[in-house]
Order: structure tokens, then C-alpha cells, then sequence
């Protein structure tokens, strides 16, 4: 929960609580994303607390990763100045930032560049923004402590994710401090190696003309996605490789890396928002596309603004005969719990092959057995050539799925297991159906082993008639498809 | 028309109050009864107190209530006349469960009454259809003629649409017996999964020494997350059965000389352990939602306010609203998505073909698999 106080020059003081939205939209709900930085709520606070008190002056608004209300805020007004405060606990731990309207209606996007963790950094950067000295203030009786890696709000924040932010904030310091055109200097979305996270903002930026962001930070051996699914955010590729999935280099290595790597002229000539995640991407309801609408600065606050609220970003159809059926499996995630089981695609390729269908499979040369061709899809250009030269495309929740659907429009059965569709579906239609089963384990968060039963395998996955009957569904529907006896 | 979330209600309040009060655990195992908070210790027979209680219920997302019909003094009471005046169509409303395992001697000129009891209630039923829970099919002797008598009697009260639900785990056999639907019976009669004390011959020995808290023998724990996971797998294969989801549940109040059921989530010193059962939750209204038909899509919650074996969702002394809250954020988020994701557009396969595929894919599974 988010609290927030407007103080009017008459004295008056309106607070405000806000929750975090679960799918219901109400009028005291923020929007759940977990793609940005907590700051980003902060600017979500100050815009909700203009519109109720429009004639506010000054605007106190709590740290979003703190569960505060807006009484224990009110305990905190600072004597009446036009300088924000920042509010401190005994070890200087930002609890709340006191901030001038002006700074919230015409200034909001530096806010983005809080740390929300280091209050020495806040009140420096704040006093940049503002051109005048910061001050903080300090609550002596109160300790937050040690911040946990997550909490009970749903915010992931270990050390290092706040280490991270530190970084942004202090990288963003050093930019004003050696530019004096900085104002006009663009914002730079930092979320460089995550190829499905890198869709999603590409799709997102294109709804929200209007955000923060000017620019993305990529890693340049993802420039075919850019390519493929272009986004109105210019590419400022990072020549880096991706981050290893192994874990062998941390997310805060590799940002202290990545700064480096850009160099003086990109670091000096932009400010970076953290939109790797701070919170718990897979306790909202929300698509991984509407986490980064929020996160570029749409406030999300009707259900029409949602992704499903809207038409598909792409629909498109193979020109091919109705038989042979073509189909495309992708059956490898990332993680051994989002592939499916060798055994049950071999079943079903039987299957489908006894009724005519002819099988092609990405990157599952154990599958090759059972009569399905080799594909392999190193780029998007490849993938998009095989996708097109079959009806329909069959895959787990990765990053092939989500291009298939959403960049390019084709006839697409999902095959979710532990991680939750609504994160990266799309909206029921005759040429899209996710097919998952209903276990309460669903989503786990593990990679390597079911944390029920043990083993590398998913039991959440639908069993191979359910496949088949969609992908037979889907084809009649779709292309007039009729099985063989 | 979405998802109906009922939930089980308790109208012995405030005389359980008062039981709630006096319980004593017999073992350190047992985990803590709670006690309200912001709801107090109502009295199910005050209207102003009871729109509080509606209220909270229907701000989760909650239908309405399940509530008990107990034959006692030669007739049938629910309790709930209080209650049912609150009810407004289409918004919330009543389901009731016919408590028969606590009626030994029932005979079947009582059935008249039974549906009644049932039709007093009209008002209040949840989309105006009367709707009627038999808590153990098993203890009504010929199953299929009692249900038939039911059925003639709800014609006979003018009961249009009338509804019979089985509390059993499958459904093949009720739908024989003339059941409409089943819905998973509460954990005490029916442990999902095998219980994790399973004590050894030294343990027997060293309880009867007197050395060891004899619950070990005389009770039955489950680990939760196995529990709710054993009662979704396969679910499609137990036929029309509607979820029935807890938190939690630990009966040992009503089982002073042990033979308790206790599942336990959390609870050593952090209280219900709520992530599981919101997911439990979710899931379940997913499931309601894909596989039964419109106007029969129910989720029930158990439960309201089953203070005396720990399930209440209610506001509670040592959990706060964290599991109400639980609950209404999984009924929203689960709302959300059935809303926003829409439904098949696709004309499905027909029976006959599905059961082939499924037949096909089962032989070729099976000429596969390592």
C-alpha cells in the first residue's frame, strides 16, 4: 500500500492510500508492474494526489517500498519551505519525500530517478532537479533495518536490486552535474538482455508515445528483435553478451559492466531507468506488456488500457493448402520446467502424423525420432521464415511464443506449465488458446525441479490430448482443416 | 454470468462463541483457534450485525453463504432467517447443505419437511434457484429414491430448477444416484493425499508408556501444499465437481479423544501461510470456469466463519484481514482474467471424437514412454 498527503497553503491536508491493483481497477488502486523502479509509483502518488487536491502546494508522499498510511505520513511534515525533504529513519533510510507541487507537475520524470533506498543520494539529486539546496529529515526513533529481498507488498528488493538503483541515481547525478543542457537529455529504459522482456517493451512503448523513455539500452546481438518488432525507442546497443542464465555473473555486475561498456558519451548524454524488476513479476494478473506500459509512464488506470482490453497487435495466416496440416512445436523454455516432456511430444506426434499432419520442432533434436523435422530459429529472421511456412505454431512460455503471437500475429497454441499465462498471453480468439492445467502450485518460480513431486518435469502441463484436440480445433477454425480417419 | 464463490457460513453464533472460547488443545501439535477482530463476536440473529458480515463478504467478491439445515426439535432450522433478509437477487445469496450425518434416524417421511425448511428460504436464493448440499450421500441409504423423493417434493413446493449437489469426491455414481453435481468434501472426509505422521511400532509403544503425545496415533496430519495439490491433479477425470477450497483446517476442538484432521499451512509462528491459498483459490474459479457449464460454475470456500476447525477467512486476531484479504485479491485477479481473456471462440471437437483422441494419445504414450 501506497500513502500520500497534499498539503493546500490553507493548511488543509488530503491523504490518500492507494493498493496494489489485483484486476478489479478500483478508484484507490495502483496499477501492479513489476518492470519499473519503486520511484515510478512515487510519480503514480503525486499525480493522484494533484487531481484529488488541485490546489496542493506541497505533496508528501511515502517511500513506495514502505507499508505506510497516510497518518504515520502526517506525523512527518516538515516545516513549511519550498525545498523538497527527504524524511529519513535513524540510518538514513528514505521513508517519505516532502516535494513542491511544481517539482511533481512539471519536473515528474526526474523523480523516476530516486533510488528510494539511499536517502543521501535522493536529497543530492533532488536538490539538483530543484536547483536549490535539499533538505532531510529525520525520524530518530525509527529503524527500518535491513530491507528484505521480498516482502509481504510483493517488492523483490535484496541488496542488490537496491545496489542497482544507487547506480541509476548516482549515474544520473554525475549527467547533471556535467551537462548544463540536461534537462533536455533523453531517458534510456535499461532492460538490456532479456529477449522476451525486450518484446514487451518494444510492444508497450508503442502505446505509450507520451513516457519517460526516449531510448532503450539493448544488448546489439538483439538488434534482430528491434528489427522484427520495432518500437518508437531509438536502440542504443550495448555490446555486451546476454547474462549468463547460469548465474555465474550477477544483475549488478553486470550494470556496473554495462555502464562502463557504454561509455562517457552515452552515460553523460542520458539518464538510465531501471525497468529490470523490483517486484514480483508473477503475483500481479497483468501481461508482462502492460507491467512495462506503467513502468514508460501509462498511469493503467481503466481495464480498456490492458493489452486484452485492445485488438491484437498483429493477425496474420498461412497462404498454404488446408492439408498437409503444418505444425511448428516449440517445446524448449528456458528452464527445464517449462519444456515439455519428451515422452508426451513423441505421443503426440504419433498422433498427429497418423492424421496427416507434418511436424517441424525448434531446437529438439530428441524429438527428431518420432518423425518431426529439425528446425533451427537462431534469430528472429529464421524463426519468422519457419513460422511462416506452417498453419500453426505450438509453444511453451518463451520467447518464440511471444513473438509468434504478438509480433507477428500466426495461429498460436500456448502450452503454459508453472508460470502463469496471464503474464504472457494473449486474448482468447479462434487463432489463439493457452492451454494449462489448474494445479495450485501454478506459478512455482523454480527452474530446474518441481519443488512438489521432485523431478525435472512440470505436471501442470496439459497432456497430449488436450494438445492435440486445441491444435485440431484451432485448424478447423482457422484453415478449414479436416482430420484423417 | 461468472464464477459464483460460495462460501460456508455458521450461523451458531453466538453460542459458539462461547465454544470457541472454551477450547482447549490436547496437543502441542494442534496449531492455535483464533479469535475475531473487526467483526467482533456477532449474533447471527441481529440484522445490523449481520449487514456487516454480508458486507465484508460481498466487497471480497464472495455470491453468498452455504448454510447448514440441522433437523433438531422435530423440524428443520437453518439459522439463517436473519441473514436470508439481507439478501438481494443477482448481488448475494443462500445455498444450503442438508446435514444428514448428523441425522441418524432419518426417514423418509421427513423429506416433505426437508424441502420446506428449504422453500422458507426462497427469497434468498442465490439467482433464485434453490439449491441443496447433501453433506454424506453415502448415509442415505437408497440414494437414488431419496433423491427421487427430493426432487418430487421440490416440484411439489413449486421449487423450479431445483439443485441437488453430492458431497463426494467423483461424480459418475451421484449422477446415477440423480445428483446434478458433486463438490469435494471438507478434509476430514477425505484426505487428498496420505497423511505425514505415519508412527512406527516404537512410537506406539512409547505412547502407551506414556512418553509420547498420543495424537501421533490417534490423529491424522497432512502437509497443506500436498493436500490442495492431490485434490486439482487430474481433476477433469472425477467428472462435475465443484472445488472446495480452505486455508486451513484442524478440527481437534470437536475431537476431544483424538481422530482429528489437521492440515496444516504455516502456522508455527507466522499464521496461515496465504500465497499457497490464494493460488489454491485462483486456480480453482480457472478451473470452474473452463470446465463447467454456464450456471453451474461454483467455487465453494470453506469457509466463512468454521471458527472451531480453523478455516474462517474472517478478520482474526492473529492473522488480521490477511486471509480475507487473500481471498478477495484471488477472487479479483481471478475475475479479471476470465473478463479480460474472453471465451473459446472456437466450436469445440465433438464427445465422441475428444474420447478417441484421448484414447489415441494414451496408446501412444504408452508405446513410448521410456
Amino acid at each position: 500500500m501506497l500513502a500520500g498527503l497534499a498539503l493546500a497553503a490553507n493548511g488543509k491536508q488530503h491523504r490518500l492510500t492507494l493498493k496494489f491493483n489485483t484486476g478489479a481497477f478500483r478508484s484507490d488502486e495502483v496499477f501492479d508492474s513489476a518492470n519499473c523502479p519503486p520511484a515510478r509509483y512515487l510519480i503514480e502518488m503525486g499525480r493522484r494526489l494533484l487531481e484529488i487536491a488541485p490546489d496542493a502546494k506541497r505533496l508528501i508522499i511515502g517511500n513506495p517500498l514502505l507499508p505506510l498510511s497516510p497518518d504515520q505520513v502526517a506525523g512527518w511534515i516538515p516545516p513549511a519551505l519550498a525545498a523538497p525533504v527527504v524524511i529519513v529513519d535513524s540510518k538514513q533510510f528514505p521513508l517519505a519525500y516532502c516535494l513542491p507541487r511544481w517539482l511533481v507537475e512539471e519536473e515528474e520524470r526526474f523523480l523516476l530517478l530516486l533510488s528510494t533506498c539511499d536517502a543521501g543520494l535522493d536529497v543530492r539529486l533532488l536538490g539538483l532537479i530543484a536547483g536549490c539546496e535539499a533538505g532531510a529529515l529525520a525520524v530518530p526513533k525509527l529503524d527500518i533495518g535491513e530491507f528484505p529481498i521480498s516482502t509481504t507488498t510483493g517488492w523483490f528488493m535484496g541488496r542488490g536490486r537496491q545496489e542497482m538503483l544507487r547506480q541509476c541515481s548516482s549515474a544520473a547525478i554525475k549527467t547533471i552535474q556535467r551537462n548544463k543542457a540536461w534537462r533536455s537529455l533523453p531517458f534510456a529504459a535499461y532492460l538490456p538482455y532479456h529477449a522476451g522482456s525486450l518484446l514487451m517493451l518494444n510492444l508497450a512503448a508503442r502505446q505509450v508515445p507520451d513516457g519517460f523513455f526516449a531510448k532503450e539500452i539493448i544488448c546489439a546481438s538483439y538488434r534482430d528483435i528491434v528489427d522484427s518488432c520495432p518500437s518508437p525507442l531509438e536502440m542504443v546497443p550495448l555490446r555486451l553478451p546476454w547474462l549468463p542464465r547460469d548465474g555465474s555473473v550477477g544483475e549488478l555486475e553486470y550494470l556496473t559492466h554495462a555502464l562502463e561498456r557504454l561509455g562517457p558519451e552515452v552515460r553523460d548524454q542520458h539518464f538510465f531507468g531501471f525497468l529490470r524488476y523490483s517486484r514480483l513479476y508473477n503475483q500481479t494478473p497483468f501481461h508482462l506488456i502492460d507491467q512495462m506500459k506503467f513502468a514508460l509512464g501509462h498511469s493503467m488506470r481503466q481495464e480498456t488500457d490492458t493489452v486484452h482490453g485492445g485488438q491484437p497487435f498483429a493477425s496474420a495466416r498461412a497462404d498454404l493448402p488446408a492439408k498437409p496440416l503444418k505444425l511448428l512445436f516449440h517445446l524448449a523454455g528456458g528452464w527445464k520446467l517449462k519444456s515439455y516432456r519428451a515422452d508426451r511430444a513423441a505421443a503426440m506426434f504419433m498422433v498427429l502424423r497418423g492424421m496427416g499432419c507434418e511436424i517441424s520442432v525448434i531446437d529438439r533434436p530428441d524429438l527428431v525420432p518420432y518423425g518431426a523435422r529439425l528446425v533451427v530459429s537462431d534469430d528472429t529472421a529464421l524463426l519468422t521464415a519457419e513460422v511462416r511456412a506452417h498453419h500453426i505454431f505450438i509453444g511453451v512460455d518463451s520467447f518464440p511464443h511471444h513473438f509468434v503471437r504478438h509480433a507477428l500475429g500466426w495461429p498460436t497454441v500456448a502450452l503454459f506449465a508453472n508460470t502463469k499465462p496471464c503474464n504472457s498471453d494473449a486474448a482468447e480468439r479462434s487463432d489463439y488458446r493457452a492451454v494449462v492445467g489448474v494445479l495450485p502450485c501454478n506459478p512455482c518460480g523454480a527452474e530446474k525441479e518441481c519443488p512438489m513431486l521432485g523431478g525435472e518435469d512440470c505436471g501442470n502441463f496439459a497432456p497430449p490430448d488436450q494438445v492435440v484436440t486445441a491444435i485440431l480445433e484451432m485448424a478447423r477454425a482457422v484453415y478449414g482443416f479436416t482430420e484423417g480417419a | 454470468m461468472t464464477v459464483r464463490i460460495m462460501a460456508f457460513f455458521d450461523t451458531a453464533y453466538p453460542a459458539n462463541w462461547q465454544a470457541l472460547r472454551q477450547a482447549r488443545p490436547q496437543s502441542r501439535r494442534y496449531p492455535s483457534l483464533n479469535w475475531p477482530s473487526s467483526l467482533g463476536t456477532y449474533d447471527t440473529a441481529k440484522p445490523e450485525q449481520m449487514a456487516q458480515v454480508a458486507g465484508l463478504a460481498a466487497a471480497a467478491g464472495i455470491d453468498g453463504f452455504v448454510v447448514d439445515l440441522i433437523f433438531e426439535g422435530g423440524t428443520y432450522r437453518s439459522g439463517a432467517e436473519t441473514l436470508a433478509g439481507l439478501c438481494r437477487p443477482g448481488i448475494f445469496g443462500l445455498m444450503f447443505r442438508w446435514r444428514n450425518d448428523l441425522e441418524k434416524d432419518w426417514s423418509p417421511e421427513r423429506a416433505k419437511a426437508l424441502i420446506a425448511a428449504l422453500a422458507a428460504h426462497r427469497p434468498a436464493f442465490l439467482d433464485g434457484r434453490p439449491v441443496l448440499i447433501v453433506e454424506k450421500p453415502a448415509a442415505l441409504g437408497n440414494a437414488e429414491q431419496t433423491v427421487a423423493l427430493l426432487r418430487a417434493e421440490a416440484a411439489a413446493a413449486g421449487l423450479a430448477d431445483f439443485y441437488l449437489i453430492a458431497s463426494r469426491a467423483e461424480l459418475p455414481d451421484g449422477r446415477r444416484q440423480g445428483f446434478d453435481a458433486g463438490l469435494d468434501p471438507d478434509p476430514a472426509d477425505w484426505g487428498s493425499c496420505p497423511p505425514n505422521n505415519r508412527p512406527s511400532g516404537l512410537d506406539m509403544l512409547e505412547i502407551q508408556a506414556g512418553l509420547k503425545d498420543s495424537v501421533e496415533l490417534t490423529d491424522k496430519f497432512y502437509p497443506y501444499q500436498l493436500f490442495i495439490f492431490s485434490r486439482m491433479i487430474n481433476r477433469e477425470t472425477r467428472g462435475k465437481v465443484f472445488p472446495r477450497v480452505f486455508p486451513a483446517y484442524f478440527d481437534w476442538a470437536s475431537h476431544p479423544d483424538g481422530g482429528a484432521s489437521v492440515v496444516i499451512n504455516g502456522h508455527t509462528d507466522s499464521g496461515v501461510d496465504t500465497y499457497m491459498f490464494g493460488l489454491f483459490v485462483e486456480n480453482a474459479i480457472a478451473y470452474a470456469d473452463r470446465n463447467f457449464p454456464e450456471g453451474e460454475q461454483f467455487v465453494f470456500l470453506d469457509s466463512w466463519n468454521r471458527w472451531l476447525d480453523g478455516s474462517q477467512i474472517e478478520p482474526s486476531m492473529l492473522d488480521g484481514d490477511l486471509v480475507y484479504q487473500t481471498v478477495k485479491d484471488a477472487i479479483d485477479k481471478a475475475r479479471f482474467l476470465l473478463r479480460s481473456r474472453g471465451k473459446s471462440q472456437v466450436p469445440p471437437l465433438d464427445e465422441e471424437l475428444r474420447a478417441r483422441i484421448k484414447q489415441i494419445c494414451e496408446a501412444a504414450y504408452a508405446a513410448v514412454k521410456p
